[in-house]
């Protein structure tokens, strides 16, 4: 066997590696009574898991809230940092590499380790089951990403650009808005989809600081529909709910490859 | 890169600077202040009593802790080893793959990526549950018993650990494929002409221009692996009889099933002390420089 059909032989295993527990969930999601004995495809194919997902009480709901929230988080997060990623590509000044510091470090230290502090300052702020609240916090999680997509990005846009706007008397605000932004597309659509990706799918925080049913986001309202009772399990709508979350973050990665992949390697730790 | 005093990149910075200041830097001392008073469910919303180090005396002299601690190290060690062995391996041998090959490949194999950790948990819950689970079928179709994966301590640390290399080692791939960009094609080819192997050629020439990138993944996952615990609550919620209840969820749980918020502040300082140890260890002993 050559070194190449070797290679190929590893990458598949890995690859079903990959897809056997999506592959399980989808086939167990189709059959219309998910018990024992499973069979391998669906041959009692039917939507009925879906149709109970979506009719358990509050999961649409917190289906529409998990969207809004993940569109607004990832809006803010490339307002956010494309300003300071300008900043650190563009602009001089006094303490900006202990600033760039300062977000590196956020990769090492876990916002969850943070958990109780935030509950207790949300709770006296009065930000529990609050979905702005969440959309301010995930800006921590998405910041390190994207602050360094956007400087990254903007250090490569060629200096003459630069340089003739500057003759054409365009100030640092004027720039970044007229020159930078626009010619920034690939890391502005990169960012959105992180910042999107990373939002939608977060359930920690989630889950700990909203109770509220009609507030609920997706992952942690999928959580509570799954308990059936307290020692039961309804295997159906974890099957059906599992997929109905991967689908979004799945059409990311069907149209958005291309700028996720150029976004990676952009906001590439290095 | 152009001066316009202090005042013009301040302006640009605010937002950024703002949401570092309030929700690292004011948070952490916030933490500090709830570990050092005693601070539960009871009087939450009151007044707090200041009780010195006590929290970390009750902490690190609970069995409890113990357990949890050598869990985590059960945890992070065979996680971050697997994790970097197939991440290394996998984006090298994507690296080396021809390009359609590569195309096909590279979409699936970043899928878990994409995953929410609810959709981890969930779909490695449906792999491993003892009736309607793939790996029982396939257990039982070949005449071998069925495990209860949820009732049985090293099962179920297993289970977390597989599912947490299925989670994680897609973003190793990627940290690592944007890495080995750098290293040329031609550079493969000089090497075989000289009648390098393949293994030589991953040990001698790729490896060396890889190590900045493999220390700075390595940190990351244990980092990652070491904190990581929603992963585990949503699969074991740290069972069974605490066999899977890593260090970072017992502060977790101690908090927030049983108000002792204090306590769980106290854990989760503990743990970023440990972070930042084994941070800097793996700079000293990697030798690699990280300057800017």
């Amino acid at each position: 066997m050559s070194e190449k059909t070797s290679r190929i032989l590893i990458l598949i295993s890995y690859s079903i590696f990959t897809l056997l527990p999506i592959y399980w969930t989808t086939n167990l999601s189709f059959q219309k009574d998910v018990s024992f004995p499973p069979t391998y495809f669906p041959d009692d194919f039917g939507v009925v898991n879906y149709i109970n997902l979506l009719n358990t009480r509050g999961i649409v709901t917190s289906i529409l809230n998990s969207l809004m929230v993940a569109a607004l988080s990832a809006l803010v997060s490339i307002i956010v940092c494309s300003m300071a990623g300008y900043a650190f590509s563009q602009l001089e000044m006094w303490g900006k590499k202990f600033l760039f510091g300062a977000v590196l470090a956020t990769l090492l230290l876990p916002p969850t380790l943070n958990i109780i502090p935030m509950y207790s300052v949300f709770s006296e702020l009065g930000w529990l089951n609050s979905r702005l609240a969440m959309v301010l916090l995930y800006q921590l999680s998405n910041m390190p990403l994207n602050t360094f997509l956007f400087t990254n990005y903007f250090d490569t846009i060629e200096e003459p650009i630069v340089e003739s706007a500057i003759v054409d008397g365009a100030g640092p605000f004027r720039r970044f808005v007229s020159i930078f932004i626009p010619l920034s597309k690939p890391a502005v659509i990169a960012g959105y989809l992180f910042a999107f990706r990373f939002s939608w799918m977060e359930y920690l925080f989630g889950a700990t600081f909203i109770k509220a049913p009609s507030k609920r986001l997706f992952p942690a309202a999928l959580k509570v529909a799954v308990r059936s009772s307290q020692y039961s399990v309804d295997y159906g709508i974890m099957t059906a709910g599992g997929i109905l979350l991967l689908v979004p973050t799945l059409l990311i990665l069907v149209f958005g490859q291309r700028y996720l992949e150029a976004g990676l390697q952009l906001g590439g730790v290095d | 890169m152009r001066r316009y005093g202090v005042w013009v990149p301040l302006l640009f910075l605010l937002p950024a600077m703002g949401i570092l200041f309030f929700l690292q830097f004011f948070v952490w001392s916030w933490n500090i202040n709830i570990a050092l008073h005693d601070v539960t469910l009871m009087n939450f919303q009151k007044e707090w009593d200041f009780v010195g180090l006590q929290n970390f005396i009750r902490v690190f002299t609970d069995p409890t802790t113990m357990a949890s601690l050598k869990n985590t190290a059960i945890f992070t060690i065979s996680s971050v080893s697997l994790q970097m062995f197939f991440g290394t391996a996998i984006s090298y041998f994507l690296y080396r793959a021809d390009s359609l090959v590569e195309k096909i490949f590279r979409p699936i194999i970043i899928i878990p990526w994409l995953s929410s950790v609810v959709v981890a948990a969930f779909s490695w819950k449906l792999m491993a549950a003892e009736n309607i689970g793939f790996i029982n079928r396939i257990l039982s179709a070949i005449g071998f018993h069925r495990i209860n994966f949820l009732g049985n301590s090293n099962a179920a640390m297993f289970l977390v650990v597989l599912a947490s290399i299925w989670w994680g080692t897609p973003f190793v791939i990627l940290l690592l494929s944007s890495a080995m960009t750098s290293l040329s094609p031609q550079l493969v080819e000089v090497a075989k002409i000289d009648g390098a192997t393949e293994w030589i050629f991953f040990t001698r020439v790729a490896l060396p221009i890889l190590l900045p990138f493999l220390v700075v993944a390595l940190i990351l996952t244990t980092v990652w692996a070491f904190n990581q615990f929603s992963l585990v609550l949503l699969l074991t919620e740290g069972g069974p009889m605490n066999a899977t209840r890593v260090f970072p969820l017992h502060g977790y749980q101690a908090a927030f099933d049983l108000g002792e918020f204090s306590y769980g502040s106290a854990v989760s300082l503990g743990a970023l002390i440990m972070n930042m140890v084994l941070v800097y260890l793996y700079i000293k002993v990697s030798g690699v420089e990280f300057a800017d």
